[in-house]
């Protein structure tokens, strides 16, 4: 006789009731509360462990197999969270004391933004335009009101003149050359505000200059004019016309708020 | 009609039949292949909130109705191995035909949600209603194509597996199979049981 018959078989339509109802709250929770993030993590991953517990004990008869199974089954599965805690801490801790580690934030982060086409490009032009012009209009006169087209051609050239893999504009998408190199970010309210640089090199004298369209087309043409101080000098000349340094500072000056 | 399997299955040194032991071998290997993928996922995941926003595109629809159709398929393969242990042949192959039709289903409903995804993608589409660029974080995509795709591949792999058991079980032949078929497709069901929350529920 095989081990097959030494368990009755249980009532499968009633678990398979269960089941289903467990999905449906599984499903339900987090669309009804989708703002209650305890909720959420109840409903969908609480009810899918005793999903899986369900489905492997009864439909996979794991109640009544042999003890070895489970210590095979538990065996893997300490492996995995093993395995978790040992990766996880350099995975989520992309910077240290004395360490930044480049390639996993390079791995885990795109540099390059994208720019949506096709669909529905009216939704998201506005959008990351407009109310930033707007944010610096209230704190800048109303006279020099940023251009959407020259700001929209700033915006393409920070992309095309590598501007975007040293100086940060957007929280979210850490630059790793940047960080290393210790690159003026371009966030928050930064325009119009005073700086300290090294004058004439980076090994001049400290003095305070205004961020503003002189100093920022200045730094364009001559990085090494003035040296942001803490920042290691290595920003390259790119080849610029006047009309698209202009464009850049106007881009830059709309990423201020 | 009692159903006694052969010798060489039956004899084990542990006591479980060397088929069935063989099955939860291959179970095991699959927990650390879909458990390490999962586990790289969320580590990525509780790194990167803002992947959130890429979630919001899969179609949570199309995912509940795929773990309704996986979680139903379940049911008629344990059906099946019930139905070959009292005998009833006809019965358990219709239940694992049964079950091929939710496989089927199962993947019918994948394929259009990739089509759109992938169509999503190759156009940048932006969500109506965060204004998010899809693709801005291609990795979340990366692990979801990779998860589901794998996890779509076993699902094929395993219908068809029932498909040639079932043909063994209409000539009365190597009837123990159908449980081992049946621990296989529960854990396929499982396996999908967590990526559902994963990657449509978690925003």
């Amino acid at each position: 006789m095989s081990e097959e018959h030494e368990h009755a078989h249980p009532d499968y339509w009633k678990i398979y009731k269960w089941l289903v109802l467990l999905f449906v709250i599984s499903y339900l929770g987090p669309e009804l509360f989708p703002e209650q993030k305890s909720i959420v993590l109840l409903t969908a991953f609480g009810i899918a462990v005793v999903k899986a517990l369900m489905v492997v004990s009864e439909f996979m008869h794991l109640n009544v197999e042999k003890r070895v199974i489970w210590y095979l089954m538990i065996t893997c599965l300490i492996l995995l969270f093993v395995f978790f805690a040992g990766v996880a801490p350099d995975v989520l801790n992309k910077s240290g004391n004395n360490w930044v580690a480049d390639s996993a934030t390079a791995a885990t982060y795109v540099v390059q933004k994208k720019e949506p086409v096709g669909t529905e490009p009216k939704d998201t032009e506005p959008e990351e335009t407009k109310p930033k012009t707007a944010d610096s209009n209230s704190t800048e006169p109303a006279v020099d009101k940023p251009d959407p087209k020259l700001v929209a051609q700033g915006k393409a050239l920070f992309q095309s003149k590598i501007c975007f893999t040293c100086h940060q504009t957007d929280p979210a998408v850490p630059t790793p050359a940047g960080l290393a190199m210790k690159a003026p970010k371009f966030m928050g309210d930064f325009w119009g505000k005073e700086r300290e640089v090294h004058e004439g090199g980076p090994t001049g004298p400290v003095v305070k200059v205004k961020m503003d369209e002189a100093y920022f087309m200045e730094s364009v043409e001559k990085p090494n004019a003035k040296v942001v101080k803490g920042a290691i000098p290595g920003m390259a000349p790119l080849p610029t016309t006047p009309e698209e340094r202009k464009a850049l500072a106007a881009y830059v000056k709309s990423l201020s708020k | 009609m009692a159903f006694v399997p052969p010798d060489a299955t039956a004899r084990s040194a542990t006591g479980i039949p060397t088929g069935r032991l063989g099955m939860w071998w291959v179970v095991a290997s699959e927990v650390v292949i879909f458990g390490g993928l999962i586990m790289c996922y969320l580590i990525h995941r509780l790194g990167n909130p803002e992947w959130g926003d890429e979630a919001a595109f899969t179609i949570v629809n199309a995912g509940a109705l795929n773990t309704f159709v996986l979680l139903t398929s379940s049911y008629w393969i344990v059906r099946a191995h019930k139905h070959v242990n009292e005998g009833e042949l006809d019965k358990a192959v219709r239940d694992m035909y049964l079950t091929i039709a939710c496989a089927g289903v199962f993947l019918l409903v994948k394929t259009y949600e990739y089509g759109t995804e992938i169509h999503e993608l190759m156009v940048n589409f932006a969500h109506p209603e965060t204004g998010h660029v899809i693709g801005t974080y291609p990795v979340f995509w990366a692990f979801y194509f990779t998860a589901t795709g794998l996890h779509a591949l076993h699902v094929i792999g395993g219908a068809a597996a029932i498909y040639i058991v079932s043909r063994g079980v209409k000539k009365g032949e190597n009837l123990q199979r159908v449980e081992y078929a049946g621990i296989y497709w529960h854990f396929v069901d499982v396996v999908w049981v967590f990526l559902f929350p994963l990657f449509y529920i978690a925003k």
